[in-house]
């Protein structure tokens, strides 16, 4: 099976690589004839040392996006195979190989004019920094946060609705309501979410200029066991050309106490020249439901030979049991 | 001596600086458009102008007219700009459509209502509404 993936990709890669140069360029899709049509994806394949525990090599992440629009619609699917072949080293079932895939994103945009956007459908919901560029090859580090994870839904299958107003500051918007379960459900019960929701909503507000970004994010989300939780996210992003320094505060809470009373980051990452990128982050969170306090730092380096082709290495030292690690990982945008 | 050498260099590098006009539809509601404002609309942040859909013209990559445009006004390097569209791409937006010369901009502008795009000030002519003069 795992031939058959490799083949699939390396085929798709170089077809795409050695098409017309100026109908197909790496990291940037191609269009169907004269259609309103796009088509891309991206895969990454992923090394783990997870030091006390075992080696994994995960092919994670294949995904194929199709999106277009005409007027005032566009729309966006995007279909997507987590965790495709997955082989743990030293254990006995050392290999799994997912063989559907899920939707990932899959929505409608109607702008309404320069102020105003609906999004309806399943989409990346609009929380922090790192949710709206989620993938591998686009990340700093092969891994996200622990904010990204623990503290919202990643997905939401709903409205929202965006306002952005350009003065000397750009100010956007979102307001995101679900009160349905996921789009996912309508194909298949393995949903693809960080939690299992039949309710989300939130609001969020962004300031941005040419080099500094603050955010604020507040919502209310609800699992299909019932239970509600309520979660506080603040941020800030600050870009020169040779550096990124960013951080990320949030908390969790029920109706009777606190679930993740802290959860953060700051990261500093440097270019050392346009293809290669140091970065240090330094994360600390402590969550009740999972009964885990931790503080780690992430240390890692990124190659870009292009722009769609990352090679990443990171290692992580955590002070929560023996959960430091090394990570491996080669992602492509195509 | 010296004062006239640098009067001479001043003036020739006054003349040989490129004009260009930021050109849109005489149709087009937009009457100027600041730098800021023209960098949202060129890296599709701003895709409307009121009602309005916007559509934002390029020039082949290897166009020094593009080049310059892109360094001067949108503040941003060639590689720079391919590396934004690439996240765009995640995103579902494309950039600007490029076409072949600036006079098929020039044609392209007086047919289509929100249609924005840069041509050299020599090639300007009375149907289209210019929005932004610049030199580079």
């Amino acid at each position: 099976m795992i031939r058959y993936i490799y083949l699939t990709l390396i085929l798709s890669f170089f077809t795409l690589s050695f098409a017309d140069e100026n109908r197909y360029q790496l990291g940037k899709g191609f269009q169907i004839g004269s259609l309103p049509l796009y088509v891309g994806g991206y895969f990454s394949l992923e090394y783990e040392h997870s030091y006390g525990k075992e080696r994994s090599l995960t092919m994670d992440d294949v995904a194929v996006m199709v999106y277009g629009g005409s007027g005032n619609l566009s729309y966006m699917l995007e279909l997507e195979a987590e965790d495709l072949y997955n082989e743990v080293y030293g254990a006995e079932e050392d290999e799994e190989v997912q063989d559907h895939f899920h939707i990932e994103r899959f929505y409608v945009d109607y702008e309404f004019n320069d102020r105003y956007k609906l999004r309806v459908g399943k989409y990346n919901s609009p929380i922090g920094f790192w949710n709206l560029n989620p993938i591998n090859v686009l990340r700093d580090t092969s891994s996200s946060p622990a904010i990204v994870e623990q503290l919202f839904p990643v997905f939401t299958s709903g409205i929202d609705m965006r306002y952005y107003l350009q003065k000397e500051m750009s100010t956007t918007i979102h307001f995101i309501a679900q009160e349905n379960e996921d789009v996912e459900k309508l194909i298949n019960d393995d949903i693809y979410n960080n939690f299992d929701i039949n309710r989300h909503y939130g609001v969020g507000v962004t300031l941005q200029d040419a080099m500094l970004s603050y955010q604020l994010n507040a919502g209310q989300f609800r699992t299909v066991m019932d239970e509600e939780y309520y979660y506080l996210l603040a941020g800030f992003e600050y870009k020169e050309n040779s550096f990124k320094f960013q951080g990320e505060i949030g908390t969790q809470f029920d109706d009777d106490k606190s679930t993740i009373p802290y959860i953060g980051y700051l990261q500093y990452a440097y270019y050392l020249q346009e293809e290669h990128e140091l970065i240090i982050r330094v994360e600390s969170y402590d969550n009740k439901i999972e009964d885990i306090k931790d503080n780690f730092v992430v240390l890692g380096y990124t190659y870009r030979p292009l722009y769609p082709i990352a090679l990443k290495s990171e290692y992580q030292w955590h002070s929560w049991k023996q959960e430091n690690k090394l990570q491996l990982s080669i992602s492509v945008l195509f | 001596m010296l004062r006239v050498y640098l009067i001479m260099l001043l003036l020739f590098v006054t003349l040989s600086a490129e004009k260009f006009v930021l050109i849109t539809n005489r149709e087009n509601p937009i009457k100027s458009l600041n730098k800021e404002e023209i960098k949202q609309i060129y890296l599709k942040k701003r895709r409307f102008w009121g009602e309005t859909k916007l559509t934002t013209l390029n020039l082949p990559p290897s166009s020094t007219l593009r080049q310059d445009f892109e360094r001067d006004i949108l503040g941003m390097r060639a590689k720079e700009l391919e590396n934004y569209w690439m996240r765009q791409h995640y995103k579902g937006q494309r950039p600007p459509y490029r076409l072949k010369s600036p006079q098929s901009v020039l044609m392209f502008v007086k047919k289509v209502k929100g249609a924005i795009g840069y041509i050299p000030l020599s090639l300007l002519d009375k149907d289209v509404r210019v929005i932004y003069k610049g030199t580079i």
